[in-house]
């Protein structure tokens, strides 16, 4: 079903995983990038699930303990207790091994044998969405406790609705079921040994069986394994046993720095220790208990979130503690910093829907971290805010034009580099280009025009007269630059293949492709640019957009990355007329925003010399200025 | 330096003002009690940061693109294992890294584990230029791909980050150290040490040239082109890297020793980038 689980932390480090069907390490990360790095995660709909290629992700994570929390599968499946299995794997996770995801900077990994408790889990709520048996409630219950913490938005069930005597069922369910892969410890020490170095490196996962002792005394140890701690938190009993074990991992370190245990993968491990599982007569009641145990960490979240959140003292704190910082944040406490931000953003010409996005980024990635001490919430926020709009506006991948250029012009097949802009009617795209075939021909480039706005009278004019300003202007360094140009009514497509080859013939560089300006919400005449795109097939699409229009900047920018076909999106925008605007910049996220195409050029006035690249600090700036 | 503690600087001097006209003792000891808070505010400001702990102990810092092995580095070297690894989002830091050959008694070390994306780049630049300031930096290990640069935008990318990262080392007076580590050379497809080093100097050689010739940046203006505000530390920025003697480029330029040394994480064979973080050590 599930192809591929995994618990990591924001640093990158795999806690546990477990991997069902080998999905390649390159779709993995590039899934993670994607999500997590890039936003690109499904902009319309859910915030914590994407799909790509044949893959779906979901995904929950725990701000407080820095762990991100993933489920890969098929696209083609539905599996209907996903988000539960999240969001309980969640609490298990962050309850069980609290300890160790909190130490900052402990002298080992954190070693989390979580597989058994996953598996439990995992048949469990397999089980009950089978139809057999009602959704475990109380799991329910927690699940949805869990997610009003920290999403509000699953609505769940009433909790109070949900007691202890909803466990029943579900342990009996568990127990009765057919006998588990059971890791017992000191078992798979001898898988490890067997699995040798190097054996399974591929899928081997950071669980580590670090175990001694005798086997007999490590089962019945596992029976009484924890008890509860007021705050709901387990806590090993026996001291040299349980998936936390400190002191032994230290002493398998201490003995042997480096050897088989590492690479001990989870797979042989379960393969191993159902073997034995199965021998094992106490094996059911083992994972009656692992069960049991499991619901009962479950249900404890209710009380938790009661308790910290029912406290009168705690508000009156709340004041001080925005003032000497310290403070764990809640949703409530952001709810005014966030507010104003959301405001200010939107004054700089940021659309609402994208101010809000940004907003939701900020919550979701301080809810339950901890604010600096002597940070107010509005300077943490503020902080956030800063890298979050640093985050959109900073391109994935660096655009270095000359370079590109430069290649394809020495490459073994020698072409023109062929550049085109489009946009809405006058957003200044003749301008800009002309500014862009200034600056090339300063670097000696030889360039056609390729005047393909065949619709606008006067528009093969314009270009004509910026193509003999720019060659007085360039003369005397030896500027070369031409008009292509077939005058009006003609198909912009076939004009803009003509120039091209006309451009390969002559040898030129670069062929710069002017555009007919239109509307982004005129079906006609942006259905034609799917036609240009292929018959052009320029190297770079070039959005001019306006640092003026506000709202609709989002929509604009949408429609015609959508315009050139599956295969073709644009490759970066100039956004023009920034000198008239100020610090009113917000039209550059929204574009960044909807499309994930970032900015490249601002013009910043009437000369050819005013343009410029964008610089991510500046932007920042000004937006939070 | 630093962009973040701008806001509070002349919050401070104001202060300052304040306590030097003709005011009654109470005054005095409130301004007073009121500028030990500030400056209490500034020094915990400036720890509490992520990056504040790139000033308070001698540091190393991982860098290097995506994929390149830094976060699997990081856990080999301070957990003495590989660790099975995703995209980094965060920064992992570790405050107490020991070095194998130092005595237990020695200071440790703090070592900074670099998101290497390009969005993530601008945390890495920051606790280098914090550190540099603030003379606790020890050696940049850029970790690269030497599997991946027969791929021409791999190699791009690589020297592109290398390049902004020299920028910013070049900007101290004898630059700081920068070991290129040359990972997952156990990969028949791995590039040799030496190899590497002349694939990245030409490509240094062709970023320097075109970025000269780039687009200035707004905001930038012709006003104090050096300076730059931090800004030559992000992606871009413009500037000569090395001399002006119409040569290639060539790493022995620099003031930042930069070397380049193969290894494998993988195979745990990383001896030798070890050895030159302890050879950084002492000074
Ligand atoms: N073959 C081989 N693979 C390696 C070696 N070192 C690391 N890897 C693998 O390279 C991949 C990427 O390693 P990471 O440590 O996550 O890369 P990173 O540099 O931290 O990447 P970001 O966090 O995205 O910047 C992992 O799958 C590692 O297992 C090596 O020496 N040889
Ligand atoms: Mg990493």
């Amino acid at each position: 079903m599930i192809d591929y689980f995994s618990v990591f932390t924001t640093g990158g480090i795999v806690l546990w995983q477990k991997c069902y069907q080998p999905v390649s390490a390159n779709i993995l990360d590039s899934l993670v990038a994607d999500i997590f790095i890039e936003d690109r995660r499904g902009k319309a709909g859910s915030d914590s699930s994407m799909t790509k290629d044949r893959y779906t992700v979901k995904w929950t994570s725990s701000n407080d303990f820095g762990i991100i929390i993933v489920a890969v599968y098929q696209s083609l499946l539905q599996i209907t207790f996903i988000d539960e299995l999240l969001a309980s794997v969640k609490k298990l996770f962050t309850t069980l091994y609290a300890d160790e995801l909190k130490a900052k900077d402990s002298d080992h990994l954190p070693v989390c044998h979580f597989g058994d408790y996953f598996d439990v889990r995992y048949a469990e709520l397999e089980k009950s969405t089978a139809g057999r048996k009602p959704v475990s409630a109380v799991a329910a219950a927690a699940a949805a406790a869990d997610d009003a913490e920290e999403d509000s938005e699953d609505a769940g069930l009433k909790s109070e609705d949900l007691e202890k005597d909803e466990l029943e069922p579900a342990r009996n369910g568990a127990g009765s079921k057919s006998p588990k892969p059971l890791k017992l410890s000191g078992l798979a020490k001898r898988g490890g040994r067997r699995g040798g170095r190097g054996g399974s490196k591929s899928a081997s996962p950071m669980s580590r069986e670090s175990s001694n002792g005798d086997d007999s005394s490590k089962k019945s140890a596992k029976k009484k394994l924890r008890k509860w701690d007021a705050d709901g938190t387990a806590r090993d009993v026996s001291d040299d046993e349980g998936p936390l074990d400190f002191s032994a991992s230290k002493k398998a370190n201490g003995s042997a720095p480096d050897d088989d245990s590492a690479v001990n993968s989870q797979l042989l491990e379960d393969a191993d220790v159902s073997k034995w599982g199965s021998k094992t007569k106490s094996g059911d009641f083992v994972l009656k208990d692992l069960s049991s145990e499991i619901n009962s960490i479950l249900a404890s979240s209710d009380e938790k979130s009661d308790n910290s959140s029912g406290s009168v003292l705690s508000s009156g704190f709340g004041y001080f503690r925005n003032i000497i910082g310290s403070k764990v944040l809640s949703e409530a406490d952001m709810e005014n910093a966030l507010n104003g931000m959301k405001d200010h953003l939107m004054k700089k010409n940021v659309a609402p829907e994208v101010a809000q996005h940004l907003c939701d980024v900020v919550r979701k990635s301080l809810v339950g971290t901890k604010t600096g001490s002597w940070t107010s919430i509005e300077k943490t926020v503020r902080v956030a805010m800063e890298d979050a709009l640093r985050k959109i506006l900073t391109p994935s991948t660096s655009v270095d034009l000359l370079h590109e250029i430069q290649r394809v012009k020495s490459g073994s097949s020698a072409r023109p580099y062929v550049i085109s802009v489009v946009g809405v009617n006058g957003v200044g795209k003749s301008t800009n280009l002309s500014k862009i075939a200034y600056w090339l021909l300063q670097n000696d480039m030889k360039l056609l025009i390729a005047a393909c706005d065949t619709f606008r009278s006067g528009a093969v004019e314009q270009l004509r007269v910026h193509a003999r300003n720019l060659k007085k202007l360039t003369e005397r360094e030896g500027g070369k630059i031409e008009l292509f140009e077939k005058g009006y009514g003609k198909d912009a497509a076939v004009i803009a293949r003509d120039a091209i080859a006309y451009g390969n013939e002559q040898g030129y560089d670069v062929v710069l492709i002017d555009t007919a300006g239109r509307r982004h919400n005129d079906t006609r005449l942006m259905s034609s640019l799917e036609k240009f795109a292929k018959y052009a097939n320029p190297d770079k699409i070039v959005m001019v957009g306006e640092a003026l229009v506000g709202t609709d900047s989002v929509q604009q920018a949408r429609n015609f990355n959508a315009a050139f076909g599956p295969n073709r999106n644009l490759d970066f925008f100039l956004i023009s007329k920034c000198d008239t605007v100020g610090d009113m910049i917000g039209s550059m996220v929204n574009m960044t925003y909807s499309t994930g195409i970032p900015v490249l050029f601002v013009g910043t006035g009437q000369m050819y010399t005013d343009l410029r690249t964008l610089s991510v600090p500046w932007a920042v700036n000004m937006l939070m200025s | 330096m630093s962009a973040e503690d701008s806001p509070l600087i002349p919050l401070e001097g104001t202060e300052m003002a304040g306590g030097g006209g003709g005011y009654p003792l109470p005054v005095y000891l409130g301004g007073l009690a009121i500028a030990c808070l500030i400056a209490f505010a500034v020094y915990s400001f400036i720890f509490s940061k992520t990056h504040g702990v790139a000033a308070a102990g001698p540091t190393f810092i991982i860098a290097g693109p995506s994929g390149a092995g830094k976060t699997a580095l990081f856990t080999l070297l301070r957990y003495g294992e590989k660790s099975t690894t995703l995209p980094s989002i965060e920064q992992n830091i570790s405050t107490s890294y020991r070095l194998p050959s130092l005595p237990d008694t020695a200071k440790p070390f703090v070592l900074i584990d670099t998101p290497g994306h390009q969005k993530l780049r601008q945390s890495m630049f920051d606790v280098l230029q914090v550190s540099q300031a603030a003379r606790t930096i020890h050696g940049v290990l850029f970790v690269v791909d030497a599997s991946a640069v027969s791929k021409p935008e791999k190699l791009r990318e690589a020297a592109e980050y290398l390049y902004d990262v020299l920028r910013v080392t070049e900007k101290v007076r004898g630059g700081s150290d920068v070991l290129v580590a040359a990972n997952k050379s156990e990969l028949f497809t791995a590039v040799p040490a030496k190899r590497l080093r002349t694939l990245l100097e030409a490509e240094v050689q062709k970023i320097r040239e075109t970025r000269t010739k780039a687009i200035g940046k707004v905001g930038l203006d012709g006003e104090k082109e050096e300076e730059e505000d931090g800004d030559s530390a992000t992606v871009g920025g413009d500037g000569w890297l090395g001399l002006r003697d119409g040569k290639p480029f060539r790493f022995e330029d620099l003031e930042s020793d930069v070397m380049v040394v193969g290894g494998s994480v993988e195979t745990g064979k990383v001896d030798d980038w070890v050895g030159w973080m302890e050879e950084r050590a002492v000074n």
